[in-house]
């Protein structure tokens, strides 16, 4: 694996030269708005997010070429959902194999197994498996659609890597950051005004700023074993408990495009991690493995090999001044219900946002904050789950192994003691104390900091194909006299410099021929009763979106009723952590929504008389 | 040996007859016996599993743990 390959299965490498603009003494002339260090999956989702908002930035990459080896090779539902967005959709779905669960063995017996929610509704899979050199590449190509669009978005500079930094220093001021880059024609200095570490586990920028990780490291160690083997077993993940043919370890399984298999498994202690990885080990130990799964006669090569530590660590801020860390040079999860990449496509899509908003002066910068706080609360959240997971992977001591070891032999015949085994596949997190909500004490429909989930329209299309660069309101209507009033009372809020969009949303038998006269950015749109009850209770009720999907506040039809004026407007705008304060529904009045848009758009809560002119 | 906060006698509200309790403390000994040794440490992680599904009280289960981890001995009167 040491000399630069050129394709894998199916897959072939591009190489990308090194690219420069003329330097004036040593310095690239243009000033970035913002610098992205390191262009993998996080970088690339960051540079496309913010693109989608019109800010330009520039992506520095080490490598000349996208990643060896299937690495996080899961992509959840949330993610494509991201990916959407990033317009690099279709290609993941064309290529990606579905899959909506899988089986856990103990010994030669199948002991448990799991489906993730998954729906005919749903316009997308729980989880695709594809090798993440196709995911980079996708992203890749993505990136050059919008430069052919809009020339100069995204400026991709492969080969290209970060070798110093510079915060505040030197003839910017404390306003930017001043970078010491290195290509093949040797070193040159970047300057920016914001700068997103998405530079990986080894981040340099993190160690630079002599940042460190905190958690849980384990000493369970994991070989991962990509093999070319054409099986036709279909989708799903398989893990093998203390398999006969391989006393003692735990082995994963996973079917990837181009006939590639995904073979992970435990080294047990003491096992040397070299010795594993030399090819007669491999030859042996995967030999033995599809022998006993019946499918030792199919011809199989070795495609790639790696080693895997667990650990669930994270920084304590991945914002430090004009510095933003996203992806794993900001956290570590084990792999164990692919949390990995998956966070990291939230954290580039809850960063994208913000930062495109302080970059366009819409919002003050403080709103990045926000984005620390809520993603370092969803790294709890994820490691949490991740740790139950690992815990049961790769026993982290004498305890946990004997405990396994019993569920695991009950798991067969006691289905309640089988729930132990259950791999935790991510899902959604919702970022309930976050500090851009406005509190809401309306008990129906889905809560400030949640995702409003998906569902399909009448007569075709999803929801959450309707997110794009903007805050969302979304009405869930039962008649046109509400929608009008609340469309009416959006326009009234409207805020400069914050885009805004609406839908409506009604059963498709409503008669609404009041709505001819809707606003441009507003849409009428169709879905079963099911869905709008589903959303919204009993009630009408009104959300306000942000533009990554999280409900940033709700008001029902009947809230703070009819009669109530401008004077309650205050009341809806309270940190989300201080529940008591919303005790009564707000009506979504004009002063109410400018409010809560402020709010959820990082400006401190203001009368409204101000909203006008702050920027 | 005094009477302290950590060994205070517990009142308990078992249900359980006398001769219902005797007759499971022999069963599960007999049980730990038919185990053998070597496999004594997983028949009991099992039965104490399979028990927390049973007594579906987590307060209970935990304090269960806690009752059982303190003041454990060092065996000696089953020592291997």
């Amino acid at each position: 694996m040491n000399l630069p390959i050129d394709r894998i299965g199916d897959f072939r490498y591009q190489r990308f030269r090194a690219r420069r603009p003329a330097l004036h003494d040593g310095v690239d002339p243009h000033r970035h708005r913002v610098a992205i260090v390191g262009g993998g999956p996080v970088g690339l989702a960051v540079a496309l997010g913010l693109a989608n908002w019109g800010v330009a930035s520039m992506v520095a990459e080490a490598d000349d070429t996208v990643c060896v080896g299937s690495r996080a090779t899961c992509i959840s539902r949330r993610s494509l959902e991201i990916i959407d967005r990033l317009g690099a959709l279709p290609a993941f779905l064309a290529k990606g194999l579905a899959w909506t669960g899988g089986r856990s063995f103990y010994k030669t017996d199948e002991v448990f197994r799991f489906e993730m929610p998954s729906h005919p509704d749903q316009r997308l899979p729980p989880m695709i498996n594809l090798e993440q050199y196709y995911i980079e590449q996708y992203l890749v190509d993505a990136v050059a659609r919008r430069n052919a669009a809009e020339p100069g978005t995204i400026d991709l500079r492969w080969g290209t890597t970060v070798e110093a930094l510079r915060i505040g220093a030197d003839g910017i001021g404390t306003d930017g950051i001043r970078a010491d880059v290195g290509d093949d024609d040797g070193r040159y200095v970047i300057d920016a005004d914001w700068l997103v570490a998405c530079d990986g586990g080894q981040s340099l920028v993190r160690r630079t700023l002599g940042l460190p990780l905190i958690g849980t490291g384990y000493e369970g160690r994991y070989v991962i074993i990509d093999i070319h083997l054409p099986s036709t077993h279909p989708t799903e993940r398989r893990a093998w408990f203390d398999p006969p043919w391989n006393p003692g370890s735990t082995v994963l399984m996973h079917r990837q495009p181009d006939d590639i298999w995904r073979i992970d498994y435990q080294l047990r202690a003491g096992e040397d991690t070299e010795t594993a990885l030399q090819p007669e080990n491999v030859e042996r130990f995967v030999q033995s493995h599809l022998d006993a799964i019946g499918e030792g006669h199919l011809p199989w090569r070795t495609v790639w090999t790696s080693i895997y530590r667990a650990g669930a660590m994270t920084l304590e801020s991945y914002r430090h001044g004009r510095v933003l860390f996203a992806g794993n040079a900001a956290h570590a999860l084990p792999i164990f219900g692919v949390r990995g990449l998956n966070s990291g496509f939230d954290d580039a899509d809850n960063l994208a946002w913000k930062l495109a908003l302080v970059v366009r002066g819409a919002a003050p910068d403080t709103l990045l904050d926000s984005y620390s706080s809520e993603r370092i609360a969803a790294f709890h959240i994820n490691a949490e789950n991740a740790m139950r997971s690992t815990e049961f992977m790769s026993p982290p001591s004498r305890g946990f192994e004997l405990l396994r070891e019993a569920a695991l032999s009950l798991a067969g015949r006691h289905r309640d003691v089988a729930a132990l085994i259950n791999p935790r596949q991510t899902d959604a997190v919702g970022y309930q104390a976050s500090p851009l909500s406005t509190a809401s004490a309306d008990p129906d429909g889905i809560a400030p900091g949640r995702l409003l989930p998906d569902f399909p329209l009448v007569p075709h299309g999803h929801f959450t194909e309707r997110l794009g660069p903007a805050f969302l309101f979304v009405a869930f209507c039962r008649d046109p006299a509400t929608a009008s009033r609340w469309v009416d009372a959006i326009a009234q809020a409207a805020i400069r410099a914050l885009p805004v969009r609406g839908l409506i949303v009604a059963a498709p038998d409503a008669d609404w021929a009041a709505t001819a006269a809707l606003p441009p950015d507003w849409s009428l749109i169709h879905a079963l009763p099911a869905a709008v009850a589903g959303h919204s209770g009993n009630a009408a009720m009104l959300y306000l979106l942000r533009p990554d999907g999280h409900v940033a506040a709700r008001w029902t039809a009947g809230g703070g009723d009819a009669g109530a004026g401008a004077g309650d407007a205050g009341a809806g705008a309270v940190d989300a952590g201080d529940t008591a304060a919303a005790t009564a529904p707000v009506a979504a009045t004009p002063a109410a929504i400018a409010a809560a848009l402020m709010h959820a758009a990082g400006h401190a809560a203001r009368r409204d008389s101000e909203t006008e002119t702050r920027r | 040996m005094s009477t302290t906060a950590a060994n205070t006698p517990i009142d308990s509200t078992s249900p359980l007859s006398a001769p219902a309790r005797d007759r499971l403390y022999a069963e599960l000994a007999q049980a730990i016996t038919t185990a053998g040794e070597h496999r004594e440490a997983l028949l009991l992680a099992r039965l104490a599993l399979l028990l927390f599904e049973r007594l579906g009280d987590e307060a209970a289960a935990r304090i269960a743990i806690a009752e059982a981890l303190q003041d454990l001995p060092e065996p000696s009167l089953s020592a291997i």
